[in-house]
């Protein structure tokens, strides 16, 4: 009997029947809230970390902890489906990622739209020069967004 | 929300559940049979996902039958009718 390779394994874990009470559409849903909640908090705090970078380390740590484990959840409550590779997929779950990463393509390209109109009117307004935690949070949130996205659109659909 | 379907994408019925439980088979055991995940048997047996002709025609030899026994764009007919002559109230 040939050895499970890593993607095997990694299906095996993410397909573990232990996480089925994360597989309810609600439960989903709910995941995708919270991250939705964690990912807000985490721009909010970038705004104060200018002021007091010592009082909004320990929050964002926390943050991000919560992040992993949300993330973790939200994956196996899809299954993977957003990360596995095709050979790991039969065609129904091979469809559903398609369907998502199109939406999840749909949704980013708005997201990234409205980032970019938010530019302009910081421009506009001749507010001046945006500060670190503007910056920081300018750039890494939507490299997060960018991150979790497909997962959550796939956790949100009615058929994952 | 109910799954959605193209507009013009025509119902597709089987006998998936009938011929599984004929047979004494779990999802799972037909899944491995026919190489998808357990799940989909359940949303090929609802109706909520028309498979692929490929796989159409593995379930089908699973249960070592034509395809148009086990899939068919008409409803079948139940298996009172078919053993008693009778119609389902609707």
């Amino acid at each position: 009997m040939s050895t499970p390779t890593r993607t095997q394994r990694r299906a095996e874990r993410l397909d573990d029947p232990r996480f089925e009470r994360f597989r309810t559409l609600r439960a989903r849903r709910l995941l995708v809230a919270a991250l939705c909640g964690l990912l807000a908090v985490e721009g909010v705090l970038f705004l104060f970390i200018e002021a007091s970078p010592v009082a909004v380390l320990i929050p964002l740590s926390l943050v991000i902890v919560a992040f992993v484990f949300c993330l973790g959840a939200l994956k196996a409550s899809t299954r993977g489906i957003e990360e596995l590779p095709a050979d790991a997929l039969d065609e129904r779950q091979w469809q559903l990622r398609g369907e998502a990463y199109a939406r999840a393509y749909r949704i980013g390209f708005g997201l990234l739209v409205l980032e970019l109109a938010a530019v302009v009117a910081w421009r506009v307004a001749e507010w001046g020069t945006p500060g670190t935690g503007v910056l920081t949070a300018a750039l890494l949130l939507p490299f997060h967004v960018g991150l979790v996205l497909p997962t959550m659109v796939t956790a949100w659909s009615s058929r994952a | 929300m109910p799954p959605r379907k193209r507009s013009n994408e025509p119902q597709l019925y089987n006998r998936l559940t009938l011929l599984r439980t004929e047979r004494g088979m779990s999802r799972q055991e037909l899944a491995d049979a026919v190489g998808v995940h357990y799940q989909t048997i359940g949303y090929l047996e609802r109706g909520e996902y028309s498979p692929s002709a490929t796989l159409a025609l593995r379930l089908a030899a699973v249960f070592g039958l034509p395809m148009e026994a086990v899939f068919s764009l008409t409803p079948f007919r139940t298996l009172s009718e078919q053993v008693y002559g009778t119609q389902e109230s609707s």
